[in-house]
């Protein structure tokens, strides 16, 4: 007999209660499931690796804190990335606080010299395009921003997205149509000569 | 949809196309409209530039990450954990009796059980694509929470006082001397839940 029909695949729900009850394995599965997901949302909503890793971490311990709140709605993963998300959001404002305080406004993360930033010379091209997209997105609207990373890194439906924010399904494509109209403007307007 | 004319709504169709997020049927439908509009089609060029898949993907995560992760997940979940629970959180203890029980279970476990299991759907199970629109005679644009409905007495239209990122070239706001609302939705004057989406209101100017 195959394994896999010998051993399923755990849902989220039953590797939750495992973890619940202590279980470290159920842990390690889980966090290999949506670990790398949560990564990429933070990372791309704070272009620092150090920082994201803090706010995945922040995410899975309240989302594990505060089960009572997930129960009967959505999946595991959309509740995950909406608190992903929203430590990340939080992160990244208290950081523009402290630099504001002591570096001045102007401090690119990418240049945070602790050798976990963004890399800058691999992939000239590929980073030099993440980097334009970056900065075009920093410059949108938090929500609008947080939006569109759900739904392109977290790779989220708009009904997911919907559930994640807690918004409707309208709200989430007028969010995602006008931070892509920006996103166009701007990237035109920094690869312009 | 009907081929010739534009509905409200339809920068968000076409959003909604680019983004694979319709159904066969009113993707079909929402195709061939486009088609046939060259406005449209120039839309759907611009929002495919800046989809999914177009960008490089943010960084992975180092194979190192997942590991720290676990134990500072771990280390932080240990107060809400069930105190008779966390002997089984020593390594030793627990990758020794880890094994033991899967050894038992796939010695002892009888077919008729595994089956039964097997045949019980998880969470990842593929889900078929379905259109985000469907359930709406008219579109949402937001939820009770995001926006303020007001309503002006005598010849009442309701007003929008909307948050930054509604519609603003679907929905101008403008005074009840100004304008009429020709057909509203199920919800246009009243939210009697915090779940209840204001519609979006087809206005025509009032005659002088």
């Amino acid at each position: 007999m195959d394994p896999a029909m010998r051993f399923p695949e755990p849902s989220d729900r039953d590797l939750i209660d495992r973890i619940l009850r202590g279980d470290r394995p159920a842990l390690d599965r889980l966090l290999e499931r949506h670990h790398a997901v949560a990564y990429r949302v933070a990372c791309r909503l704070l272009r620092h690796e150090a920082d994201a890793l803090d706010a995945v971490q922040d995410g899975f311990v309240n989302a594990l804190s505060h089960l009572g709140r997930f129960r009967n709605q959505s999946s595991f993963r959309t509740w995950l990335l909406r608190i992903v998300s929203n430590a990340a959001l939080d992160i990244g404002r208290s950081k523009q606080r402290r630099d504001s305080r002591f570096t001045g406004p102007s401090e690119d993360f990418r240049g945070v010299q602790d050798g976990r930033s963004l890399p800058l010379d691999h992939a000239l091209e590929r980073a030099d395009l993440r980097g334009l997209l970056d900065d075009a997105l920093a410059e949108l609207p938090p929500v609008q921003r947080q939006t569109f990373v759900l739904h392109v890194d977290g790779d989220l439906s708009y009904r997911e997205v919907a559930e994640a924010l807690g918004i409707s399904i309208g709200t989430v494509m007028s969010r995602l149509f006008y931070a892509r109209q920006r996103l166009r403007q701007s990237l035109a307007h920094r690869v312009q000569p | 949809m009907t081929p010739d004319a534009r509905p409200p709504t339809w920068k968000l169709l076409v959003l909604a196309y680019v983004d694979g997020e319709l159904d066969a049927a009113k993707r079909r439908e929402v195709e061939a409209w486009i088609a046939a509009h060259p406005e449209a089609s120039e839309l759907a060029r611009e929002l495919r530039s800046t989809g999914k898949g177009v960008f490089p993907p943010a960084p992975q995560p180092q194979p190192d990450d997942l590991t720290r992760s676990g134990e500072i997940i771990l280390a932080r979940l240990q107060p809400i954990l069930p105190q008779r629970n966390r002997r089984w959180l020593r390594p030793a203890f627990l990758s020794g009796t880890v094994a033991s029980v899967a050894a038992l279970l796939y010695f002892a476990c009888p077919p008729d059980h595994v089956c039964e299991i097997a045949t019980r759907p998880t969470e990842s199970a593929p889900q078929t694509p379905v259109d985000p629109l469907a359930e709406y005679d008219d579109l949402p644009i937001a939820s009770a929470g995001e926006v303020r409905v007001s309503a002006i007495r005598g010849d009442a239209v309701p007003i929008f006082v909307a948050c930054d990122d509604l519609l603003p070239d679907l929905l101008e706001l403008a005074t009840a001397e100004e304008m009429q609302i020709r057909r509203t939705g199920r919800s246009a004057l009243s939210m009697p839940g915090p779940d209840d989406a204001p519609m979006i209101f087809q206005i025509q100017t009032r005659a002088k």
